[in-house]
């Protein structure tokens, strides 16, 4: 009750101080109902180049591509530091030299690299997801309770590959989704930064454009767009975790 | 455990020492065969380990843009301090507030809930509208960054106490704000300084990327000019610089938390 009345009245102070008062002006922070016709604008008529749902979908390519190939490539490579101790002792030096450099400092060279087309933005978000996966993975399997491997060891299971598919794996699942979640959020936010400075599509795009017209409810319509999508893919994220791992107890978020 | 397990351990324990110095040396070497030696990789692209080092020693001394090397970090140092002091200020009392105050809990939290996905950095181009392109926009986005997850975690610290100590103040004659103040507010400060860390370390990040996207001075610069100018050197310079500013700052915090939680065994 509380919620729905607090929601309703910053909206209506919004309202009254942008539409009814007046004291501040539209250039700064727009009217509540400007967003929603602007929503309605771009929605059909395309904005510096694709409608709003054109620029959603330029976007979504990009991160999904960065992020599934930071799992394809990050899960494994944990899970092979976490389970050998020869690979561990080789990547994870050259790991911990590169992990305290923000993913995002790395677009400048990345566009060098690249070019400005898709593959230099799919690179950093790639680097952003990548280093979650791969620290949760390695964490997860390092933490397999050592009780479980006895167990199994004793019930007769004899390859470490077994060992590792039936005991270590599942018993680090929690964790690594985890990672896989930690990284979807590092994905959106490199997405957005690199979308800011280098891109001819895409929705941090067109929020930076929306910034040069000095049109505010455009960038605030960005803003809503993928925190919307942001927040679904990480509930669809949570529910795969519990359908995955079932015995893992709802944890306070 | 038996000697020969004792060797064992000691053999594997030389083995890594071995493996992790040898990759981190043949990194270098590879990087600087590729580039100096092979010239698989011209310099505007993939400048030499040596170029980078120098780079960095000659940089102390010449001015790049408005300031010399030093020059940008304090730029970026005093950003980022603005920031997480401003956001610190607000989130922890308030996250307190929240904490303990169920009707604020339920005002604050459905608002909250609604801007807490959107990534700090999509905050930039709203910055830049609202406070130029000066110190102003870089403070207000790493306050951003900052702010939620410190607040989220002081919420869940002050909300979720262990019960028991409250009953045990309770019953040793303590007033709800001693209580609070006393009891639920220390008993958080593991939560809280964990949200810190977690909250400067995107901080750091918002700071690149405001760095990145508009500004004459900081390490972010930098690395963009870097970019800019073709001299991938400058950029990398710029990636170690913030890359050690970082770990100092995770340094820092864990130092203070040990500090002062005393209490709590590692």
């Amino acid at each position: 009750m509380l919620a729905v009345v607090s929601v309703i009245s910053v909206i209506g102070v919004w309202f009254l101080l942008t539409s009814v008062f007046r004291v501040i002006p539209p250039a700064f922070l727009p009217p509540p109902q400007n967003i929603v016709t602007d929503f309605l604008r771009i929605l059909g008529t395309p904005y510096v180049g694709h409608t709003l749902i054109g620029h959603t979908l330029v976007s979504l390519q990009i991160v999904l591509g960065g992020f599934f190939s930071a799992i394809l490539i990050g899960i494994p490579l944990g899970v092979l530091m976490g389970w050998f101790k020869r690979i561990e002792a080789i990547v994870d030096p050259l790991f911990q030299l590169l992990r305290p450099i923000p993913p995002l400092a790395w677009i400048p060279l990345s566009l060098l690299w690249f070019g400005i087309g898709i593959q230099s933005k799919i690179f950093v978000i790639w680097l952003s997801a990548f280093v979650p996966c791969v620290i949760n993975s390695y964490t997860g399997i390092r933490l397999t309770e050592p009780l479980l491997v006895k167990a199994a060891l004793g019930l007769g299971v004899k390859n470490q590959r077994d060992l590792l598919r039936e005991v270590a794996i599942p018993s680090a699942l929690p964790i690594i989704l985890g990672g896989v979640r930690i990284g979807l959020g590092a994905a959106w936010m490199t997405l957005v930064a690199a979308e800011l400075l280098a891109s001819d599509a895409g929705l941090g795009y067109m929020m930076q454009m929306a910034r040069r017209a000095l049109e505010p409810s455009v960038i605030i319509l960005g803003m809503l767009v993928i925190g919307i999508l942001g927040a679904l893919m990480a509930r669809g994220l949570r529910m795969l975790e519990k359908w995955v791992c079932p015995w893992v107890k709802e944890e306070e978020h | 455990m038996s000697r020969s397990a004792e060797n064992f351990w000691d053999k594997v324990y030389r083995e890594k020492t071995v493996l992790s110095l040898s990759s981190v040396l043949g990194f270098l070497a590879l990087w600087h065969l590729a580039t100096d030696i092979l010239g698989l990789m011209p310099a505007i692209v993939l400048p030499s380990p040596e170029k980078v080092f120098f780079t960095i020693y000659e940089k102390i001394l010449a001015p790049v843009g408005e300031e010399k090397l030093f020059g940008h970090i304090g730029v970026s140092l005093v950003r980022i301090l603005v920031g997480v002091g401003i956001a610190l200020g607000l989130a922890i009392p308030l996250g307190i507030l929240m904490g303990w105050y169920e009707d604020l809990d339920s005002m604050a939290s459905p608002i909250i809930e609604v801007l807490r996905p959107i990534p700090p950095i999509a905050w930039i181009p709203l910055a830049i509208l609202w406070f130029g392109i000066g110190l102003g926009s870089k403070v207000f986005i790493i306050a951003i960054g900052v702010f939620f997850p410190t607040l989220i975690n002081t919420y869940i610290g002050v909300k979720f106490v262990d019960p028991l100590l409250i009953k045990a103040a309770q019953t040793l004659g303590a007033k709800d704000k001693d209580i609070l103040w006393e009891v639920v507010v220390p008993a958080s400060v593991p939560l809280i300084v964990a949200g810190v860390r977690i909250g400067v370390g995107l901080g750091m990040m918002c700071l690149v990327a405001a760095e990145l996207v508009a500004a004459s001075t900081g390490l972010g610069y930098l690395i963009m000019l870097g970019g800019d100018d073709l001299k991938p050197e400058l950029s990398i310079t710029g990636m170690i610089l913030i890359g050690i500013l970082g770990l100092l700052a995770d340094r820092v915090i864990l130092r203070f938390e040990r500090r002062v939680i005393y209490w709590k065994k590692e």
